[in-house]
């Protein structure tokens, strides 16, 4: 029997409860099963279906790795990383697969992004969100995923730096170059 | 599927397939591992830096004017640098795997294991480690005493065979005094070495048969060689002689 009072515990409790009791997990998965099926999904385009089965693959991988998991850490970025390490691994197979044809991006994320550009707000049109969903697709894997974290997973530098493993100047750098390449992809498709 | 859905099924996988989470100690291990990686090639690093420093010191730099840059060119110790090479690189890679490694850019970390390279090299070279692990390679490694040290000792032979030159290397003879000896080149030539206002020893080394050294002076005829100095050959014991009916007619090196 689940014990649900485990819903109230921090991330960093419940992996050690996990340790103890496996059951515990599942309390882990429900808490980040949304953000992180949203985030494959964007990354990979894939569709629910596939997108859950790499889902349920990624918490797998994080349960057999539970006890690499440290308090230095944090546990989402930790999770991240994972998630994002077996989506780049399975890249090539998943990108045959993905179809790309749903919009994964909420209006707010994308005008977030749409200031940040000084693009017209008037992206809160569905037409122009899927535009600009599809510039950030037509990108190369690197410039989306750090575009995808930054803007639509609201990680930080360090943590991007983290679940990437790259230096922080690297970050600045990939995130720099992602926006100026999203700039022409978005100039190119708005003309 | 709904979320509810996925974590249950999640579960009973984890349930179904007897799924456990590795033991900790597993991933220390490999942490710690990875460390111990990167603690071995920056000791084989700073060993190859150490023989770098000794061959490269040990080259007779003072003698630039008369030995010129090819010749110095030729007597790099190529293979140690490889190694270097190599190991900072190995360095590199397991550091880049260590927890901390992936905040470090690529420049930063190589030029940090070469500096430790360096560094340690130094005060291997210091204890004469370089020293010892060179002439130790040199006799128990075949194939690398004929690849890389034989090419080396021929290219130091020639470039010291040129009396002309004020250059003249060869085995002792017999010693009257420390200032007038007999000596045999590598083409198998007697010269009478001396010099009447002294000759000066460039290290410490007993002037007796069967030396090998090296001598810088000039020429005065055909069997007379006015020595400035002398220095004992480097290393003094390692290569045989070419057989002296064989011994190839010296390139002079203008």
């Amino acid at each position: 029997m689940l014990n649900e009072s485990a819903t109230d515990k921090t991330d960093e409790e419940l992996v050690k409860l996990t340790l103890i009791d496996q059951d515990n997990f599942y309390f882990l998965v429900k808490r980040y099963q949304g953000k992180l099926l949203g985030y494959i999904r964007k990354i990979s385009g894939l569709n629910p279906e596939d997108a859950e089965d790499l889902l349920q693959e990624v918490f797998i991988k994080i349960y057999q790795n539970l006890a690499a998991f440290d308090a230095g850490m944090k546990f989402s970025s930790w999770i991240y990383r994972i998630t994002h390490n077996l989506v780049i691994s399975n890249y090539r197979r998943l990108k045959t697969k993905s179809k790309m044809e749903e919009f994964l991006f909420e209006p707010e994320q994308i005008n977030k992004l749409a200031d940040d550009f000084n693009i017209n707000r008037e992206m809160e049109r569905a037409e122009e969100r899927a535009v600009i969903y599809q510039a950030i697709n037509s990108l190369d894997i690197k410039y989306k995923e750090v575009l995808i974290l930054k803007y639509f997973e609201n990680k930080d530098y360090r943590e991007i730096s983290f679940i990437l493993k790259k230096p922080l100047g690297t970050v600045g750098t990939l995130l720099g170059r992602a926006k100026s390449n999203l700039k022409e992809q978005l100039i190119k498709k708005l003309k | 599927m709904t979320e509810e859905n996925i974590a249950k099924k999640v579960l009973e996988q984890i349930k179904s397939k007897g799924i456990l989470p590795k033991p900790r100690w597993r991933f220390l291990l490999k942490d710690y591992l990875i460390w111990l990686f990167f603690g071995l090639t920056i000791i084989v690093g700073s060993l190859a830096s150490s023989i770098i420093i000794f061959m490269v010191r040990s080259n007779d730099w003072d003698l630039y004017n008369r030995l010129h840059l090819p010749f110095f060119l030729k007597t790099l110790p190529y293979f140690w640098i490889i190694i270097l090479l190599v190991f900072v690189f190995l360095a590199y890679y397991n550091f880049k795997h260590t927890k901390s490694g992936y905040r470090h850019r690529f420049y930063v970390i190589l030029l940090a294991a070469v500096f430790l390279s360096f560094f340690f090299g130094f005060i291997f070279h210091l204890l004469r480690v370089g020293e010892a692990v060179e002439y130790r390679f040199q006799r128990a490694m075949p194939f690398y005493r004929q690849v890389f040290s034989r090419p080396n000792f021929e290219h130091r032979l020639q470039a010291w065979s040129q009396p002309e030159l004020g250059l003249l290397m060869g085995e002792v003879i017999s010693v009257e005094t420390p200032d007038n000896f007999e000596l045999e080149d590598f083409g198998g030539k007697f010269w009478t070495v001396f010099n009447n206002e002294g000759i000066i020893y460039r290290r410490p080394f007993t002037l007796k048969q069967g030396v090998r050294l090296r001598a810088i002076g000039e020429i005065i005829d055909e069997s007379n060689f006015k020595a400035f100095e002398v220095r004992p050959d480097l290393p003094p014991e390692t290569f045989e002689l070419p057989v002296k009916e064989n011994f190839p007619r010296l390139r002079m090196i203008k």
